[in-house]
């Protein structure tokens, strides 16, 4: 696979937005990179949160270039797509040096979406290709014995176990929406939240600096920018922000 | 527990909003822009935009719309209308849609689902069935059609239904064309024969003129999801409506609007059918 961005995107997505307008104003100390490795729904990350950082002052930026991710305050990693594919292109892209080091040795607070989240585990049913291997555990196609549609389409809630702090602000309900087939078995107190369809599985973890979660929080409405204020917030509090200051 | 949803359909034919009346007239409404707006604070749960006279025309849904949209949508957003080609699919993703909606490949290109739902998944890829009541008492039967009503396909709603599921679909968006504009309901039975034939996500439109119908396409028809397209725009009276009703009555009123409401019936509640 070609590491296949368009590099001509970002300059016609800033006519006319007052949103990116506002972004030019912030302080510029802390810059939300997205990683861009040409596969997945980038624009609509970099939409949620660059509605986030109008509130917050933050810096947004998509990039596929290893000296703005190595720059960045903290990485989102997004992805829609399947899981081979989705490694092979950060490969391509020759990324994943990259990352390993920022997040691994550097601890830079990164965050995957969707298949971005499922990248973080060991490996997955739906490709050859090893993942991240920075969580314990494995992608799993649902189990086709449940007597529910695949995929997991739509808005479920999900039941939060610790780091109730991520969801600050959701009054009410805490549902997400939800789009996949695949999903990650993994134990231990780095899951912070589950969702039931059909058997309960995780769908949202933390381990230090890595965060990861299974649903849209750029699609999940008040709730998902929530996710993402918060995120952001505790990563411009996180140890290796200070020592970029 | 999984939420049934609540997914409003927006029409377009090319840059403006319209309402659609059996495949046949349509009314406009506007720019997608307020629409998008006032339905993105109206808590619903996904939008589906769909340009329906993009494949008639050989083009395709306008990107800039497209782009322009999503930066205020934080909610699921489809597209459809031309969407018939790999490159212009990596390009509406790069614009912010999330899911596409097709309808005409799968008579011209049927391999186009499978290459599609293969690249980007299963859940990617929604198809839109668009089916008549063809036939009267027992033999009648939910035909399929494409080009807005116009080329029959020769197959049932639920066969295409699942031959579609086979070929990598990951929901079926499934609209009456008796129904359309028609305000009476969803076709309950076309429902069924598609939720009982098929283990993906189907999406009923088509006929709701009240708020009460929309319930009804999960309580009698089996899908899990709720459209609906025209009722979600100015359903009440407008002041065009009210105005064209004055003027019919032999009044002396001044119509500067485009639409006149000329040829246009009226229900019961005087609005525009």
């Amino acid at each position: 696979m070609n590491c296949a961005t368009d590099s001509g995107l970002k300059n016609n997505s800033s006519g006319g937005v007052k949103i990116t307008e506002t972004t030019h104003r912030s302080n510029g100390n802390f810059k939300a990179v997205i990683v861009d490795y040409g596969v997945g729904n980038i624009r609509s990350v970099e939409n949620a949160l660059r509605a986030v950082a109008t509130q917050s002052g933050f810096d947004v930026s998509v990039s596929k270039d290893p000296k703005a991710l190595q720059e960045a305050s903290c990485l989102i990693l997004p992805g829609v797509g399947a899981f081979g594919d989705s490694m092979r292109a950060l490969e391509a892209c020759e990324l994943i040096p990259t990352l390993e080091e920022e997040v691994l040795n550097k601890k830079k607070p990164l965050l995957g979406i969707c298949v971005g989240y499922q990248l973080l585990f060991e490996s997955s049913e739906e490709g050859e290709e090893k993942g991240f291997g920075w969580l314990p555990g494995k992608v799993v196609h649902f189990d086709p014995s449940i007597d529910m549609s695949v995929p997991h389409f739509g808005w479920n809630d999900i039941q939060v176990k610790n780091n109730d702090w991520l969801f600050d602000d959701i009054d009410g309900e805490k549902n997400f929406y939800f789009a996949h087939s695949y999903h990650a078995q993994t134990e231990g107190d780095h899951v912070v939240a589950t969702c039931d369809y059909g058997y309960e599985f995780p769908v949202f973890v933390r381990k230090d600096n890595i965060f990861g979660m299974q649903f849209h929080p750029e699609k999940s409405r008040n709730g998902g920018l929530s996710v993402l204020r918060n995120f952001l917030s505790s990563a411009e509090k996180s140890p290796t922000q200070k020592e970029m200051q | 527990m999984i939420k049934n949803r609540l997914i409003p359909c927006v029409l377009l034919k090319g840059d403006l909003v319209v309402q659609s009346f059996g495949f046949e007239k349509y009314l406009p409404i506007g720019r997608i822009d307020a629409v998008i707006e006032f339905l993105m604070n109206w808590d619903v749960d996904e939008i589906v935009v769909i340009d329906m006279d993009a494949s008639l025309q050989k083009r395709t849904i306008d990107l800039g719309i497209i782009e322009r949209i999503a930066q205020k949508c934080f909610l699921p957003l489809t597209i459809g209308g031309g969407v018939k080609d790999h490159n212009f699919v990596a390009e509406l993703l790069k614009v912010g849609a999330d899911k596409v909606v097709v309808n005409s490949v799968v008579v011209e290109d049927p391999d186009f689902i499978t290459r599609i739902s293969e690249k980007y998944g299963r859940q990617f890829v929604t198809v839109s069935i668009d089916a008549k009541k063809v036939g009267d008492g027992e033999n009648s039967k939910y035909m399929t059609f494409t080009n807005n009503g116009k080329d029959a396909i020769g197959e049932t709603a639920a066969e295409l239904a699942q031959r579609v599921e086979k070929l990598g679909a990951g929901e079926i968006f499934l609209n009456s064309i008796d129904r359309d504009g028609s305000r009476l309901g969803y076709d309950i039975d076309l429902l069924k024969s598609v939720s009982s034939a098929v283990k993906i996500p189907v999406i009923a439109c088509g006929g709701v003129g009240k708020a009460g119908d929309l319930a009804e396409a999960i309580t009698l028809g089996g899908c899990q999801a709720a459209s609906a397209a025209n009722i979600f725009n100015h359903t009440e009276l407008s002041t065009i409506a009210g105005k064209a009703i004055m003027r019919e009555k032999g009044l002396p009123i001044r119509i500067d609007s485009n639409v006149k409401y000329q040829d246009i019936a009226f229900d019961h509640l005087d609005r525009p059918i």
